[in-house]
């Protein structure tokens, strides 16, 4: 059977997304601006005091900012992954037949899995994400 | 499949729903969980935000078609032998579609074990049981969402354990994309045969994983499960370590104490497997795992495997697998006094060891015969050698060493599976 995958470019595309949290991030980005600079006209300290906490949270800015990047990539990417229809599939329904195929399913035979999983938990101490579960190709 | 894809995107039906691909409520939601995840400044925990935004995305997310598992039923005999210990029994799995929307699966497998280990033969009497356990599970699907939820009730007559589990799959990305999350809950009652007092552990376990199809001929998973116990006795009540003893009663300079283990153990894995389709029609498959756990256990495991089909009939497998892992914290094979410390374990499976596994198996396929209700059978034939080398563990069967000095524990094992599958 030959499909048609449709780009969508309308209000749900990934690059409207996109967008909207750039405008949104602006915004958020504007508020934190004047109330830091609301802070300085009260004088809560000197100039000084000021640069060196800016430094200091700048460092630790910089200590976090990997793991959190980490998590911001993976949360953006499963988000565009879970909003889904706007991203067209490489791999086409009709090209999906040697995935198909039973040789390439991670559990082909529950009942031995099971069992082999069983024996080898019995005489290691390592256990969990034994894997096997479900398959991408959705055609099982 | 590739209709409901196109339909989903493009048929006014989906975009009427409020959470339909298209719909401005989505985009503007997911917009918002982005520039609030870039503008975070250590308000909020984000692991807690990144869980909710995926629950909700995925609570919220409209289907394309996923597929229940085949209507299919097998009946396993297995064997194991190795290091004094013999296990065998049967083991039956069938599912069953109710609908189009549900399947139901029931276990019943049974370990019959003769028991002469090391473990037994140094410091107790061999032994023979008989472990049963039995389990059933639902899986409903709706849309591209399969819902399960199961039990399982394992029984021996020192020892109880019941479960039950919960699992929840979503395929998505045009069915290129599946996300797995699930969730365990298990109580264990563990007694001794001289004693009318039973010990319960609680346990639970966390599972993540994704399956993503990278090309035409090759697929990728992700897993990473955590899994946490706690109670009284988390050690095998009978088990006991060794402490060196001059005055001993044995006369060979040691003595015997119970074991004692911690209360509480949680350990998180994760892995990564891959297959790979050859243009030969056959399949290579790897696998990696790393485990640690908070009694100081860190592992690993690394697989390969091939699978090779022959004519329409005929399919053969070849797998390696290597285990290696450092010992607990605690473990110790020889303590310096009596109650040396807090625990104390002499179970070879926390010390450090390392094991491989050669498998080999072959399944003939055959079509329906004279009975027109099944579509399909196979009959399987798999064998697995694992050699067990423990790199501080001595085998306390031998004679005339000194104290901590015998000869290191190794031992090999035979693993047969036959089994027959029909499809119906």
């Amino acid at each position: 059977m030959k499909t048609q995958f449709r780009h969508h470019r309308g209000s749900g595309s990934f690059r409207d997304l996109i967008r909207l949290s750039q405008r949104i991030r602006r915004r958020i980005a504007v508020g934190n601006r004047s109330h830091s600079d609301r802070n300085i006209r009260r004088g809560s300290g000197s100039f000084r005091d000021d640069r060196r906490a800016n430094i200091h949270s700048l460092d630790n800015r910089d200590k976090k900012s990997l793991p959190r990047l980490v998590a911001l990539a993976a949360l953006t990417l499963l988000t565009a992954a879970l909003a889904g229809c706007a991203v067209e599939p490489w791999v086409k329904p009709y090209e999906r037949a040697n995935l198909a195929d039973p040789i390439m399913s991670f559990e082909r035979e529950p009942v031995s899995g099971g069992y082999l999983n069983h024996v080898y938990q019995a005489r290691e101490s390592g256990r969990g994400a034994e894997g096997g579960q479900g398959g991408g190709c959705g055609c099982n | 499949m590739a209709v409901a894809v196109t339909e989903v995107c493009s048929h006014g039906k989906q975009r009427s729903l409020p959470v339909g691909c298209g719909s401005e409520f989505l985009s503007r939601f997911f917009a918002r969980v982005i520039a609030y995840a870039y503008s975070y400044r250590g308000r909020k925990p984000l692991p807690q935000l990144f869980c909710i935004a995926l629950l909700v995305l995925i609570g919220l997310r409209v289907a394309h078609a996923a597929v229940l598992p085949e209507d299919r039923a097998d009946a396993l005999y297995h064997s194991y032998d190795g290091g004094g210990v013999e296990i065998n029994g049967p083991s039956i799995l069938v599912r069953k579609s109710i609908g189009k929307k549900t399947s139901v699966s029931g276990n019943y497998y049974v370990d019959s074990i003769s028991s002469a280990s090391i473990d037994v033969v140094t410091t107790a009497s061999p032994y023979t049981e008989k472990r049963e356990e039995k389990s059933a599970s639902v899986d409903y699907l709706h849309e591209d969402t399969i819902l399960s939820a199961g039990y399982t009730l394992s029984d021996e007559n020192d020892f109880t354990a019941r479960s039950v589990h919960f699992n929840f799959s979503q395929q998505t990305f045009g069915d290129l994309t599946t996300v797995n999350m699930g969730y365990s809950r298990g109580w264990d009652e563990v007694g001794t045969l001289n004693s009318s007092e039973f010990d319960e552990t609680d346990r639970q376990q966390y599972r993540i994983s994704v399956s993503q199809i990278l090309s035409k001929n090759s697929v990728i998973n992700f897993g990473w499960e955590t899994v946490t116990d706690e109670g009284e006795k988390l050690n095998n009540p009978y088990r006991q370590v060794r402490y060196v003893n001059v005055d001993s009663e044995n006369g060979r300079g040691y003595s015997y104490q119970l074991e004692r283990y911690p209360q509480t153990r949680t350990s998180h894995a994760v892995s990564i497997q891959g297959k790979y389709f050859l243009a030969h029609r056959a399949a290579l498959h790897g696998e990696f795992r790393y485990f640690r756990d908070t009694w100081g256990i860190t592992a690993f495991n690394l697989e390969f495997g091939y699978t090779h089909p022959l004519d329409a009939r005929w399919v053969f497998d070849v797998s390696y697998r290597f285990y290696r892992q450092q010992q607990a914290d605690f473990y110790s094979d020889l303590y310096p006094f009596v109650d040396a410390q807090n625990y104390l374990a002499r179970d070879k499976e926390l010390s450090t060891f390392s094991d491989h596994s050669l498998g080999l198996g072959v399944a003939y396929e055959f079509t329906q015969g004279t009975w027109s209700w099944i579509k399909k059978g196979t009959l399987n034939l798999k064998y697995n050698y694992i050699l067990f080398s423990y790199d501080n563990f001595r085998d306390l069967r031998a004679e005339g060493y000194a104290v901590g000095a015998e000869p290191l524990y190794s031992f090999n094992a035979h693993v047969v599976q036959i089994f027959a599958s029909i499809w119906y």
